[in-house]
C-alpha cells in the first residue's frame, strides 16, 4: 500500500513526465480551428473540423478573429480572403496551408489561390493588327491576363507601358505593337490582347484576372500567413496594407502579380523564406510608409526588382536574401531611410544588383554581388553607376566587408507548368 | 631598408591611396585604418597598409563615427574595446579581411584569441591524481587544452558544497583554478596526464570585441576564441550594433548582449561556448538573430530577463548541450524557419514567456529529448502535444529537418593560424 501510495506521489508530483506525458496546462489556449477542404468541403457547414470543412477560402474572411486559425486544405482555390478582424500580440491570427494533409486529413499537395479564372479561348476573334484578337465581356471587367502554358507571366498591361505613357502611342496602338499586351476598353466592354507568339488564343491556354489580392490584410494586425501558392491576382498574391502591423509571410510562393508581396502603408511586417517571382514590379514592396519591414531569408527572381523599398519605409531590413536575374535590380532602395542590407546574395540581375534611389543612412555589409563580366552594373546610387565592387565601396563607404564574384549556386527554379 | 621592402610598401601605398580617395560627401569621417600582422608596426600611423598598426588595441580610441579598420589574417592574442560611437549615416566598421584584399595579406583566417600560450614545463604535480599546479605571476581566468575539442576547463571559482577549490578541482577532469594570492594555477587535465603532453593556453581577456553605450558599430568576419565572457559583447547602453560572419566558440558566450538595444546578429557560427552561443539579457530589446549556426553551446540562442520583441529566424540549432533556443521571462519573442535537431534537453525551451513560433522544425534526436519545455511545468516529447497544449508552432514539423551544417575543425583553425604570420611574412618577400 506504501509503494501504491508513493507510486501516486510521484505521479501527482512530477504531472506524468515519470511516464513520458506531457506535463502543464491541460486546456487549450483560446482561439477556434477553422478547416477548407477543396477535396470534400462544404460551405454550409460549419467550418469547425475536417469533416464539417468549408469549401470556400473566402468563408474564412469573416470568420476569422483573434486567436483563431485556418487550416487549408491542398487545391486549387479560385478564391480570395479578405480579412475582416485582427489578431492581437498574444492571440495572432494564423492561415495555414496544410500542404502535407497533416491537419485536413486530405492528400498532400499545393494549395493554390489564384485570381485568374480560364475563358473559352474561341470567343476571341482576330482584330485588325496581327496577333490581336478581342473578346467582349459584359458581365465583368479582366484585370489581366497569362497564357497558362507559357512561363505564366502576366501580359502587361498597355496603359502601364513606356510606349503609352512616355511614347504617347495609344493603348490599341500599344497592343498592337506588342506581344503578351492587352488593353480593356471600358467603354465598349472590350478587351484586346495581342499573343506571345501573334498565334490564335485558342492555341493557348488562357486565364483572365479578376480578383485584386490572394489573401488581404487592411487595418489588421497580427497576421501570420504560411505555405501558400498564389498566382495571377490584379495587384499581389498578399497585400498587407493599411496601417496593418506585425504582419507575418512565411514560405509562400507568389508569382504572376503585380507584385508577389506588398506590404503598403503597413509597419513591422515579417517577409522569410518565400519564393517570389515573374511578378511584374517587384517580388516584395514595402511602401508608403511601410515603417520597419523586414525581408529575410526570401528568394526572388525574375520580377523587375527583386526586394523594393520605396516612399518613406524607412528603418527597413532586408538580410539573407537571394535575389537573382531580376530584370532591373535585385534590391532597390527609393525615398527610404535607414534601410539595412545584410548578406544578401545579389546574382546576375539586369541593371543592377543594387539600386539607392533618394537614399539616406543606409547600411549595407556583408552582401554579394555577382555579374557577368561587362554585363550589369554592381550598384547604382542615383546618378551615378558602379560598374564593380570597389568602385562602389571607395564612393559610398558601403559594402566594404561585402564581396564580388561567385555568389554560390542558385536554386532551381520552379517549374509554373506542373500540377496546378 | 630593403629593395623588397621599398616595392612592397611603394604598391600598399597606391592601393591605400585609392581608398583613401573614398570620401562619400554625404559621410563624415570615413577613414580608413589597418592592423596587419603580417608588417604592423604600433609606431606607424595605422593608416594605410604600408603604415599598418600591429596591435588591435590601437582600434580602441583611433575608430570614430565613419570610420573603417581593416584586420589582417593572422592569430592576435590582443583585444578591441571601442571608445567612440558610430552613427546611423557613419557607422564603425571593423572588418577582418581575410581575403587580403584590403591589407594586402595572403589570404587567412583573422582570428582574435583571450588566451595566452604557457610553457607547460612550468606545472608540476600536485598532491592529488590528475593535477598540476604553477607558479603564474599573471592573472589566470580560465584554461584549455589546444590539442582537444578545445572547451574550455571549468572554473571551481565559487565555493561549492563547501568542499575546497582544489578538491573540486581534484574531483573534475577539464577544471582550474587560480590562486589570486598565491599566483598559482591549479588545473586538472581532460585525461589527467601531465600538462605537457598536451597543450595548454590559459585565458586572460574577457571580450575580443567590447563596446559598452556605443552605437552603430559593424564587426565582420572574425574568429574568436577562448574570451574570458564572449567574442564580441554589446554592453549596457549600446545599440544598432551588428555581428556578421563571424566565429566565436570557447567562450562564455559567443556573443553577449547585455542591455543594448537593436543588435543584429547574422551569418555568424557560434560554437562550443559554456553558456549560450548568442545571449541577449537584461532588457536587450528587439534583437535579431538570423541564419546562424549554434553547436555544442549549453543553448544556442538565449533571450532573457525582459529582452523583449526579440526575432530568431532561419537558424540551425544542433547538438547543443541543453536547448536550441530559450526564452526566459520575456514578450514579444517571434521565432520563425528556425532549425532546431538534436538538442539536450529540449529544442526549445520557454519560461514565463509570450511568443509566436512558426515554420520552425524539430527535431529531437532521441526519446529522453523534448521538443519543448515550458518550464518544469510542462514538458512536450512531441510537436503534437506541444501545439495541442500552446497553439503554438502550428506549421512548424517534426524531423526531416536536413543534415546539420559541418562542424568547424578548431584544431586545424588553430594550426593555420599559429603558422599564418611567418608563412605570410614568407610568401610577401618572395613575392617581390
Amino acid at each position: 500500500m506504501r509503494r501504491v501510495l508513493c507510486l501516486l506521489v510521484l505521479v501527482v508530483s512530477t504531472g506524468g513526465a515519470a511516464f513520458g506525458q506531457p506535463v502543464g496546462p491541460t486546456s487549450e489556449p483560446p482561439g477556434r480551428t477553422f478547416f477548407v477542404r477543396q477535396a470534400s468541403g462544404d460551405d454550409r457547414s460549419d467550418g469547425t473540423s475536417p469533416e464539417t470543412a468549408w469549401r470556400s477560402v473566402g468563408r474564412l474572411s469573416a470568420a476569422l478573429e483573434a486567436g483563431d486559425t485556418a487550416y487549408v486544405g491542398p487545391g486549387l482555390y479560385r478564391d480570395q480572403i479578405v480579412l475582416r478582424h485582427g489578431g492581437a500580440p498574444d492571440r495572432r491570427i494564423r492561415i495555414l496551408a496544410d500542404a502535407a494533409g497533416v491537419y485536413t486529413h486530405d492528400r498532400p499537395g499545393v494549395v493554390m489561390l489564384t485570381g485568374a479564372e480560364p475563358v473559352d479561348e474561341r470567343v476571341f476573334e482576330p482584330h485588325g493588327s496581327r496577333g490581336v484578337y478581342k473578346a467582349l465581356f459584359s458581365d465583368f471587367v479582366p484585370v489581366g491576363v497569362v497564357e497558362m502554358d507559357g512561363p505564366q507571366l502576366r501580359y502587361m498591361r498597355a496603359r502601364s507601358t513606356r510606349e503609352h505613357l512616355v511614347d504617347g502611342l495609344s493603348e490599341l496602338e500599344v497592343v498592337a505593337a506588342s506581344p503578351s499586351t492587352y488593353f480593356q476598353d471600358a467603354e465598349a466592354g472590350v478587351f484586346y490582347l495581342h499573343t506571345s507568339d501573334g498565334a490564335a488564343p485558342t492555341r493557348h491556354e488562357l486565364e483572365l484576372i479578376q480578383r485584386g489580392a490572394g489573401i488581404t490584410v487592411a487595418h489588421q494586425d497580427f497576421v501570420t500567413i504560411f505555405g501558400f501558392t498564389i498566382r495571377h491576382t490584379g495587384d499581389a498574391g498578399i497585400l498587407f496594407s493599411d496601417g496593418s502591423r506585425h504582419g507575418i509571410a512565411i514560405d509562400n510562393v507568389s508569382y504572376g502579380h503585380r507584385i508577389g508581396i506588398r506590404v503598403n502603408g503597413a509597419t513591422h511586417v515579417v517577409i522569410s523564406g518565400n519564393v517570389l517571382f515573374r511578378n511584374e514590379n517587384s517580388g516584395v514592396y514595402f511602401l508608403r510608409d511601410a515603417i520597419g519591414g523586414l525581408a529575410l531569408d526570401n528568394v526572388l527572381y525574375e520580377n523587375v526588382k527583386g526586394v523594393r523599398f520605396g516612399s518613406r519605409s524607412n528603418q527597413g531590413r532586408a538580410i539573407g536574401n537571394l535575389v537573382f536575374r531580376n530584370r532591373e535590380a535585385g534590391i532597390s532602395v527609393e525615398d527610404s531611410l535607414g534601410i539595412q542590407l545584410m548578406n544578401n546574395r545579389m546574382v546576375r540581375n539586369g541593371e543592377t544588383q543594387l539600386l539607392l534611389w533618394k537614399s539616406r543612412q543606409h547600411q549595407s555589409e556583408g552582401n554579394c554581388f555577382e555579374v557577368s563580366p561587362g554585363g550589369p552594373l554592381t550598384a547604382r546610387r542615383d546618378q551615378s553607376r558602379y560598374p564593380d565592387l570597389p568602385t562602389f565601396q571607395q564612393a559610398t563607404g558601403q559594402d566594404l566587408g561585402s564581396r564580388s564574384g561567385d555568389c554560390g549556386s542558385l536554386p532551381e527554379v520552379l517549374d509554373v507548368r506542373g500540377p496546378r | 631598408m630593403t629593395r623588397r621592402s621599398w616595392r612592397s610598401i611603394l604598391g600598399s601605398c597606391v592601393f591605400s591611396l585609392c581608398a583613401l580617395g573614398a570620401a562619400d560627401p554625404g559621410v563624415s569621417g570615413q577613414r580608413s585604418f589597418y592592423v596587419r600582422q603580417t608588417f604592423g608596426d604600433d609606431g606607424n600611423d595605422g593608416r594605410s597598409p604600408a603604415t599598418a598598426w600591429r596591435s588591435l588595441s590601437k582600434l580602441d580610441q583611433a575608430l570614430a563615427a565613419g570610420d573603417t579598420a581593416y584586420v589582417g589574417p593572422g592569430l592576435y592574442r590582443d583585444a578591441i574595446f571601442l571608445g567612440n560611437s558610430g552613427t546611423e549615416a557613419a557607422p564603425i566598421r571593423i572588418l577582418a579581411d581575410t581575403s587580403g584584399r584590403h591589407t594586402g595579406d595572403p589570404p587567412g583566417i583573422v582570428l582574435i584569441s583571450g588566451a595566452d600560450a604557457v610553457d607547460e614545463k612550468l606545472f608540476f604535480a600536485h598532491s592529488a591524481r590528475g593535477v598540476y599546479k604553477a607558479q603564474l605571476p599573471d592573472r589566470v581566468a580560465g584554461a584549455v587544452e589546444m590539442d582537444g575539442p578545445q572547451y574550455r576547463y571549468r572554473g571551481v571559482l565559487e565555493p561549492v558544497r563547501d568542499v575546497p577549490y582544489l578538491d573540486q578541482v581534484a574531483e573534475l577532469p577539464a577544471s582550474f583554478y587560480y590562486d589570486t594570492e598565491e599566483k598559482v594555477l591549479y588545473l586538472h587535465t581532460s585525461d589527467g596526464r601531465h600538462p605537457a603532453r598536451h597543450e595548454v593556453e590559459v585565458v586572460r581577456r574577457t571580450g575580443g570585441i567590447s563596446m559598452t553605450g556605443k552605437h552603430f558599430v559593424i564587426v565582420e568576419g572574425f574568429a574568436f576564441r577562448h574570451m574570458l565572457d564572449a567574442g564580441i559583447v554589446f554592453w549596457t547602453g549600446s545599440s544598432h550594433g551588428v555581428a556578421l560572419h563571424n566565429t566565436v566558440w570557447g567562450s562564455r558566450q559567443g556573443i553577449r548582449v547585455n542591455g543594448a538595444t537593436d543588435i543584429l546578429v547574422a551569418g555568424n557560427t557560434l560554437l562550443r561556448n559554456e553558456n549560450s552561443g548568442v545571449y541577449f539579457l537584461n532588457a536587450s530589446n528587439a534583437g535579431a538573430v538570423i541564419g546562424n549556426i549554434f553547436y555544442e553551446n549549453a543553448k544556442g540562442m538565449r533571450w532573457s530577463s525582459q529582452s523583449n520583441a526579440g526575432l530568431a529566424v532561419a537558424n540551425a540549432a544542433f547538438d547543443n548541450l541543453e536547448n536550441g533556443i530559450a526564452i526566459e521571462s520575456v514578450t514579444g519573442a517571434v521565432l520563425l524557419r528556425n532549425r532546431l535537431f538534436g538538442n539536450h534537453f529540449a529544442q526549445l525551451l520557454a519560461i514565463r514567456s509570450e511568443y509566436h513560433a512558426e515554420a520552425n522544425c524539430f527535431e529531437n534526436g532521441g526519446p529522453e529529448r523534448r521538443t519543448a519545455d515550458l518550464h518544469y511545468a510542462a514538458r512536450y516529447p512531441t510537436l503534437e502535444l506541444y501545439q495541442r497544449a500552446k497553439r503554438q508552432d502550428l506549421a512548424s514539423r517534426s524531423g526531416g529537418c536536413g543534415s546539420p551544417p559541418e562542424k568547424i575543425d578548431v584544431r586545424e583553425l588553430h594550426a593555420r593560424s599559429l603558422a599564418y604570420a611567418e608563412a605570410a611574412r614568407r610568401r610577401l618577400g618572395s613575392v617581390d
